[in-house]
């Protein structure tokens, strides 16, 4: 499937150790990583990784695996593309917030309740 | 498809582009001249205004201007009838653009490792004779409100040492941010090498991140055991600056005329690779600082906010007409002259960094003109006399006058033609500008508009300077310097790894960095990423903050700024004391130190010139080339060849490397006097 036209969840600001972790957890088809050249003439800093995920149970499993494990950091941004049935597609944003105090079942409902689906499909 | 930002300076232009989401939230807030930049943006904004900084010194506008020549004479070849005129200047266009395009590429890794380092470890400091643009830049824009106070020269020099301290504590904290540790752990997981990597490797390589980033931390070893002042990572980065950036050897061996391409490279290469692997000239560093101290006295004692500086910071137009005249001088005799003249904008542009625009609607009347943002704010400016009036769409720019550091809003009539005055609706600068002075930022603003009617010019001769069979030399050429960059950066790189582990070292880091030196620790890199890269010039910083005396200076709101420091640095701060203190380990460097070989230098410099016969090398870079005489580039970047190479380097750098106790000492006796 392809990333443009399926839902998809976008992973903004990632680093590369957790774009290893999620390269390990899913299927290549699934994952995109939009590169980031510069041309020759330019000069600048590495920027921020982003990562496009298609939508899937595995996926779902995936990135709830990674903001468990990633508690410190305070809040990750997803944004869900929707492609309606007239063409168009929509972009959703949500933040899933997560701390050192919150428990795994409380990431992982966030994470359920952003995408719309439902937690059985993680069991 | 979403599409990453990353934020850019381009060479040749001197365009800045900052991608952050939040300074692109906070920029219209940032028209106002008291607002001061957000504190999240700052580490990124040092990166830029690093790159910034380089490119408008003696090298960078020599580059430039060599780029701007190369198309002029590129221009100047289609047009002309003669067929051996037209020879003469394909190849002298050709000659340019490799020169210009060699040098870069040599020079990447360094200015990648230069900005990083600015990104990551320096920190402003009242300590340091003279500042770095970029932190002087920083400075002035997080203190906006408070640098216009003073009234007096006590006045300004106590709300330098504020702003300055302010700046600090918000840079520390700032780096503190996931954000920057996540930008940290990608820094370390770069390839050391600065080549290409094989196709599918998941790193982006080949811009020399890591490269670059190791060399500047291992210069800076090398540096402050010449001089004490150089421990002050502020005052490091002006010192590379200085050293590689204001080279007037670099400048005349880019600009020398006695020989073409391939023979006229050599110099160039070799001298920067002398450069970068020699160890520091004792005294080009204290002719450095001297110069530094003259420039301190001078602005002790003027009576204004006057942060010592650079030289050739506080001239940047006088060095660009200088250059201007020996580079581009001829050619503004000859046809073509058009392009000259945009040219010459361009490189007036040049001299101001951009943090943003933004859309306005535009209503002028006479007077006044009130520019609507695209939230519904109104902001009022002062209309420029030969404004046109009405109402239309504009863009209002905000940007660093670069050097002076003046903050300067004006909005530009997006119909505008480059050549009229009246492009420019309204100005405003802080502090407020002399007439001279607006006139030339006006210049400069102007400037920034004509790359885009440069490179529509350029479009329409396309299809014939395709046709110029010269330039098609200039790839090859590249490809030949790119695979020298690992010769030159990683023996400087891996200076400080012990030999017998040197070749694992290579090996693990050419295609993963550290992340594949720690054999893929997740949560080593991390740790490195967090409690590494602060290095002892940081701590430094946070100890001379918590001193009483320090904070006897400032003003109540910035020791209140300074008591918030997080706990875990004073933790750090009880490790280093402990360490300082240490007997046993000053010890060991008084050992070291008495292991130091005279004349050691000298051998190295004697035997540096084996490894440009290498004949494996040699025999690659052929293959490179396609069969050509490449004989200026021989030295390659295999592993053992490094190796030799960086056995060589430390015999010659040997007991210049290594911590001296005695600058922590010296250090500390300063801070008592």
């Amino acid at each position: 499937m392809d990333a443009a036209t399926a839902d998809a969840v976008v992973i903004s600001g990632i680093d590369a150790l957790e774009l290893r972790a999620l390269r390990k957890a899913l299927p290549a088809e699934s994952l995109n990583v939009p590169a980031s050249k510069l041309a020759p003439s330019q000069h600048g800093d590495l920027g921020a990784t982003t990562a496009v995920v298609v939508v899937s149970a595995l996926a779902v499993k995936a990135i709830a695996a990674w903001l468990v494990k990633n508690r410190g950091r305070t809040r990750a941004t997803l944004t869900r593309t929707v492609t309606r049935v007239d063409g168009s597609v929509e972009a959703l944003t949500y933040s899933v917030e997560s701390s050192t105090s919150s428990s795994d079942a409380a990431v992982i409902q966030q994470l359920t309740a952003a995408l719309k689906i439902d937690p059985s499909t993680l069991r | 498809m979403v599409r990453p930002m990353r934020s850019l300076t381009e060479y040749f232009t001197n365009h800045t582009v900052l991608s952050s989401a939040e300074l692109a939230q906070a920029l219209p807030r940032l028209i106002d001249p008291h607002e001061a930049l957000p504190q999240s943006v700052l580490p990124t904004f040092l990166h830029e205004a690093t790159h910034h900084w380089c490119f408008s010194s003696a090298v960078g506008t020599t580059i430039a201007l060599l780029s701007v020549r190369a198309r002029l004479r590129g221009l100047r070849a289609i047009a002309t009838s003669s067929t051996r005129e037209r020879e003469n200047l394909e190849r002298a266009a050709a000659e340019d653009l490799t020169r210009v395009e060699v040098t870069r590429e040599l020079m990447r890794p360094l200015s990648e490792g230069i900005a990083t380092f600015a990104e990551f470890d320096v920190l402003p400091t009242i300590r340091a004779p003279a500042v770095a643009a970029p932190l002087r830049w920083a400075i002035q824009v997080c203190n906006r409100s408070l640098l216009t106070e003073g009234t007096s020269q006590r006045d300004w020099v106590t709300l330098r040492n504020e702003a300055t301290m302010r700046t600090a504590v918000a840079l520390s904290t700032s780096r503190q941010d996931w954000s920057v540790r996540n930008r940290r752990v990608d820094i370390l997981q770069q390839p050391l090498s600065c080549s290409n990597l094989p196709e599918g490797h998941a790193s982006r390589g080949k811009e020399g991140y890591l490269a670059g980033y190791l060399a500047v931390k291992n210069l800076w070893c090398n540096a402050r055991n010449l001089h004490e002042y150089l421990a002050f990572a502020d005052y490091y980065m002006l010192f590379l600056y200085d050293y590689f950036y204001e080279d007037d050897e670099l400048v005349r061996l880019l600009l020398d005329d006695s020989a073409l391409a391939p023979e006229s490279l050599a110099p160039i290469t070799f001298y920067m690779r002398d450069r970068l692997l020699e160890p520091l000239d004792e005294d080009r560093v204290k002719d450095f600082h001297r110069r530094m101290m003259a420039v301190r006295s001078n602005a002790h004692s003027s009576n204004s906010l006057h942060f010592p500086s650079h030289p050739n910071d506080n001239r940047p137009s006088a060095q660009t007409e200088q250059l201007w005249e020996r580079v581009i001088g001829d050619e503004m005799r000859v046809p073509c002259a058009d392009y000259a003249l945009f040219a010459k904008g361009l490189m007036y542009g040049r001299e101001l960094m951009s943090l943003g625009s933004v859309p306005v609607e535009a209503s002028v009347t006479k007077g006044e003109a009130v520019l609507t943002l695209p939230q519904g704010e109104a902001l009022r400016l002062h209309v420029d006399a030969d404004a046109p009036l009405g109402r239309f769409a504009a863009t209002l720019n905000l940007c660093i006058g670069t050097r002076s550091g003046y903050h300067v809003v004006y909005a530009l009539n997006n119909q505008f033609y480059v050549k009229h005055q009246a492009a420019i609706i309204a100005m405003q600068a802080m502090p407020a500008l002399s007439d001279e002075q607006l006139r030339v930022v006006r210049r400069a603003a102007l400037g920034r508009e004509t790359p885009v009617v440069l490179d529509q010019l350029m479009r329409l001769e396309q299809q014939p300077l395709e046709g110029l069979r010269e330039l098609s030399r200039v790839p090859g050429y590249l490809s030949q310097t790119t695979e020298l960059l690992d010769g030159m950066y990683e023996p400087r790189a891996l200076l400080s790894v012990p030999e017998q582990v040197l070749e694992e070292a290579i090996v693990k880091m050419r295609s993963d960095g550290v992340y594949g030196l720690l054999d893929e620790r997740e949560d080593l890199i991390r740790a490195i990423a967090i409690h590494a890269c602060p290095d002892k010039g940081k701590r430094r910083g946070f100890d001379r903050l918590r001193e009483p005396r320090d904070l006897s200076l400032f003003a109540r709101g910035a020791r209140d700024l300074v008591r918030g420091i997080p706990g875990r640095v004073h933790a750090r701060r009880r490790r280093t004391a402990s360490v300082r203190d240490d007997p046993a380990g000053q010890g060991a460097h008084e050992a070291r130190r008495e292991r130091q070989v005279p004349g050691a230098h000298s051998q190295a410099r004697r035997a540096a010139p084996v490894a440009r016969h290498d004949r494996r090398g040699r025999d690659r870079i052929r293959r490179t080339a396609g069969g050509r005489d490449a004989s200026v580039l021989r030295v390659g970047g295999d592993s053992r060849r490094t190796r030799r190479l960086l056995r060589m380097v430390r015999q010659g750098a040997r007991g210049h490397h290594g911590r001296d106790p005695r600058t922590g000492a010296r250090l500390r006796q300063l801070d008592e006097a």
